[in-house]
């Protein structure tokens, strides 16, 4: 008896301390908006803007490789049947290493591919998106696209 | 000593199940907006035809009413605040003076001032009820007209007859901009 409780305790304590690791959490996120944009001209966010999308994904562990896959849309809809064409250049992204929230010294990479960054250092990488929309000149006026 | 080993048999088999889900997927999403703004357009005549002044030994004035100026109408998004700036004072030189090149002559002695306003006026209506001054500069709302914003601007002014003015056609250039 005496036997099956140490292993149902060492089985336990192993379980708390040696269990999956690898949950990752996402804070810090922000909308990206497009502001005033006129049909006929193409608009965009650059990812050093204070409009620009964000979020940080934090890992429990330092030195952890993350692989990053965007599902980008390609036309933003207002609801009510009208939509705009919506891309992310390939150099409007930029990803930064510790939860420093500071755009400032980031690294430019392409949304539109998947890729693999290592934590290195840190357990976070901070990821900011811009993006461009290019309304027709026929496009219809709307508050709501998203 | 057998317990020892199951329990390091045991830990060994949860660390290689840690292993082996060393990978784990999750996702989030960030939301994209956009708002798509009607652009500007102002619709009206033209050419703003101040009528007939009469040459006098004096200098004196003619004060064109906004009523009998020229209206033009400007289209945009609807509630969104529009900035309206124009020249509040034109120069009108003469076209008819020099009838060789048809083209006006060099001198202050043929040009004569327009000083403008202009008179604004939100709502459904498009005659001339109750306009309000508008002021070089100032913003207001355009009117939500079915999804279409209005707002209508009259031209008015006081023109500026020198004693000098020679008979012809006076012509000067009177720009309208309105801005989000």
């Amino acid at each position: 008896m005496k036997k099956i409780f140490y292993t149902f305790l060492t089985l336990t304590f192993t379980v708390l301390f040696f269990g999956n690791g690898n949950a990752q959490s996402f804070d810090a996120k922000l909308s990206l908006i497009l502001y005033d944009s006129f049909p006929g001209y193409p608009n965009s966010t650059p990812y050093n803007d204070s409009y620009a999308g964000r979020y940080r994904v934090t890992v429990p562990n330092n030195n952890t490789n993350i692989r990053v896959t965007h599902s980008i849309p390609t036309v933003l809809s207002d609801g009510n049947g009208h939509t705009i064409p919506f891309s992310i250049a390939s150099n409007n992204a930029s990803y930064r290493l510790s939860g420093n929230l500071n755009v400032n010294g980031s690294t430019i990479f392409n949304p539109n591919n998947p890729f693999v960054v290592n934590t290195a250092g840190s357990n976070s990488v901070t990821f900011w998106l811009g993006g461009t929309v290019s309304p027709p000149t026929n496009a219809f006026p709307s508050n709501d696209y998203s | 000593m057998k317990s020892i080993i199951l329990n390091i048999l045991i830990i060994l088999i949860v660390l290689s199940f840690k292993n082996t889900s060393a990978q784990d997927n999750d996702f989030t999403t960030v939301n994209i907006t956009a708002n798509l703004v009607r652009g500007l357009a102002m619709e009206g005549s033209n050419n703003l035809y101040l009528g007939e002044f009469a040459l006098r030994t004096n200098e004196n004035e003619k004060i064109i009413s906004n009523f009998d100026g020229l209206k033009f109408t400007i289209l945009g998004q609807s509630n969104r605040l529009v900035t309206i700036l124009y020249d509040q004072s034109v120069t009108l030189t003469n076209m008819a003076n020099n009838s060789n090149s048809g083209r006006q002559s060099i001198g202050d002695d043929i040009k004569m001032t327009f000083k403008t306003n202009i008179a604004s006026e939100t709502g459904p209506e498009n005659g001339y009820h109750d306009p309000n001054p508008l002021p070089s500069g100032s913003s207001i709302n355009l009117y939500d007209l079915s999804k279409v914003g209005k707002l209508n601007l009259w031209i008015g002014g006081t023109m500026y007859l020198p004693v000098a003015l020679k008979n012809g056609k006076y012509i000067g250039r009177f720009v309208v901009t309105s801005v989000y």
